[in-house]
């Protein structure tokens, strides 16, 4: 199953022609070249893949694990659903 | 009042992709209107239009691609050719000491558009998070201060068609006056979004298009015209102190030597005579010369049956029987109305037909109108026209009417 972290980068290489090799949940989105403003709109495609709805306020996001982080929690609330995947590959629960 | 000086020419047009290219498809009227390639056009009346091939992909980095409405991209362009141009280095220039001004009708229209579309037409909600950056009319203007790091006035002119005639105008004072070193001028319009080329449509004042010839549809002048063509471009110069153009070695294309305005006051959209020729008046005072030093004009010459007649009476009123002396050339029979551009390429336009002491033709006029008998260069360009002045005119919807008087450049 492709994880979080996955998906975001796959749209950072498609919208921003970022390259891949290069994204770490460590990245910071500033030095990708999406500062504050950049992260609304990269929150925006957000909402359509992964078919959640932001909160009106806006969320402090530095890295790339930051956003995942938070699509993750907005995920399992909003879907009732635990996360497929998160940064790490491996099911969250042994048992699942 | 000091000299100014242009040093520097961007253009991104129908006509080319750099003033030079511009210039040379004027000079052989060769037309940049043709049948619009979109997906739309089957739901237009007339699907004409002068459009650009412009692949934006080739000037900017995908990130901030993704901020730049059309218009913005295309004026953006054009500045960056008219400062390389100038090979001004604005690190010499003292803060807040260069401004940019800016014309734009429409703004950020396919940007405006893509929202309305998305509310209305998908009955969705999900409005893109840069549709107020990218659609606001400043937007233009923004980005070439941000691009450049021109930290002095940055203004915009939204007086549609005569929006950067207006702009070059008010940069012309500015410099005049001593307040500025340097600015950039001109106008940048994106017009060719769905929904503008509909209202456009619903005013009755577009082409129709010439059935054998659609690259013809706009006929300046002539009896049959029947309207205008919208056109999508950019077109920006660099204005400076003379003694400053002088002193660094620049290139000089050429002079503004005025600047005037009127206001018709009377009607949105119909010219009047005495409002057009005030604005024309308004420019030979401030520039302090008289009818009799002007030696061409590019008209305002839309290809509206109203323009058209309503501009030739008032260059009638100003210059009297020299009226039929002098070389008069609309360009926008090749360009078409570039609307807050327009006025910014024909500056420069004119600026270099008169370089190259040439008249500019008004291309497709084969049917003299007897409210139209002036000389309008008809279909042919006219080499060994040694202008050393000209006017340039753009009458506005809204009844703004801006008139530059342009100098050939050398030592007066």
């Amino acid at each position: 199953m492709t994880t979080t972290f996955e998906r975001i980068v796959s749209m950072l290489v498609k919208d921003y022609q970022l390259n891949a090799d290069a994204l770490t949940p460590d990245s910071a989105l500033d030095e990708l070249g999406i500062d504050s403003l950049g992260v609304a709109e990269l929150m925006f495609n957000v909402e359509d893949e992964f078919k959640i709805t932001l909160p009106p306020e806006a969320a402090r996001l530095a890295t790339v694990g930051d956003v995942v982080h938070y699509i993750d929690g907005l995920v399992a609330a909003q879907h009732g659903v635990p996360v497929p995947g998160g940064l790490i590959k491996a099911p969250l629960s042994p048992a699942a | 009042m000091k000299r100014v000086a242009v040093t520097g020419v961007g253009v991104v047009s129908p006509l080319g992709a750099s003033a030079a290219e511009a210039y040379r498809s004027a000079y052989r009227g060769r037309s940049g209107i043709g049948l619009l390639d979109a997906p739309f056009a089957h739901r237009l009346l007339s699907p004409l239009a002068a459009a650009l091939r412009f692949n934006a992909e080739d000037h900017f980095d995908p990130p901030k691609l993704r901020m730049l409405d059309r218009v913005s991209q295309f004026a953006l362009v054009a500045a960056s050719q008219a400062l390389d141009e100038a090979a001004i280095n604005l690190r010499d220039v003292d803060s807040g000491r260069a401004g940019v001004f800016v014309g734009t009708a429409m703004g950020g229209s396919h940007t405006v558009d893509d929202g309305y579309k998305t509310l209305y037409g998908d009955d969705s909600d999900r409005l893109k998070p840069f549709s107020v950056l990218m659609g606001m009319y400043n937007a233009p203007a923004a980005w070439i201060s941000i691009e450049h790091g021109i930290d002095g006035p940055n203004l915009t002119y939204s007086t549609a068609c005569s929006s950067s005639t207006v702009a070059i105008g008010e940069a012309w004072l500015r410099i005049a006056s001593g307040g500025l070193d340097i600015a950039i001028a001109g106008g940048a319009e994106a017009p060719l979004s769905f929904g503008s080329l509909k209202a456009w449509e619903a005013l009755h004042t577009l082409a129709v298009a010439d059935a054998c010839a659609p690259w013809a549809s706009c006929k300046p002048f002539s009896k049959n015209r029947r309207g205008m063509v919208l056109g999508e471009g950019a077109a920006m110069l660099v204005l400076e102190p003379w003694e400053r153009a002088v002193a660094r070695g620049a290139f000089i294309h050429g002079e503004i030597l005025g600047y005037g305005l009127s206001t018709d006051a009377g009607h949105i959209t119909r010219p009047s005579v005495a409002g057009q020729a005030a604005a024309i008046r308004a420019a030979l005072a401030s520039a302090t010369l008289n009818p009799s030093a002007i030696d061409a004009i590019n008209a305002h010459g839309t290809g509206t049956l109203a323009n058209d007649a309503t501009e030739t009476a008032a260059i009638k009123a100003v210059f009297g029987e020299r009226a039929y002396r002098i070389p008069i050339s609309a360009t926008k029979a090749l360009h078409g109305h570039l609307l807050g551009a327009a006025g910014a390429l024909e500056c420069v336009l004119s600026l270099l037909a008169m370089q190259h002491a040439v008249a500019l033709p008004t291309m497709h006029l084969q049917t003299p109108d007897p409210e139209c008998d002036l000389d309008y260069v008809a279909n042919c360009a006219r080499d060994g026209v040694p202008a050393r002045t000209m006017l340039s005119s753009s009458f506005a919807f809204g009844g703004t009417n801006a008139v530059l008087v342009l100098g050939a450049g050398a030592s007066r």
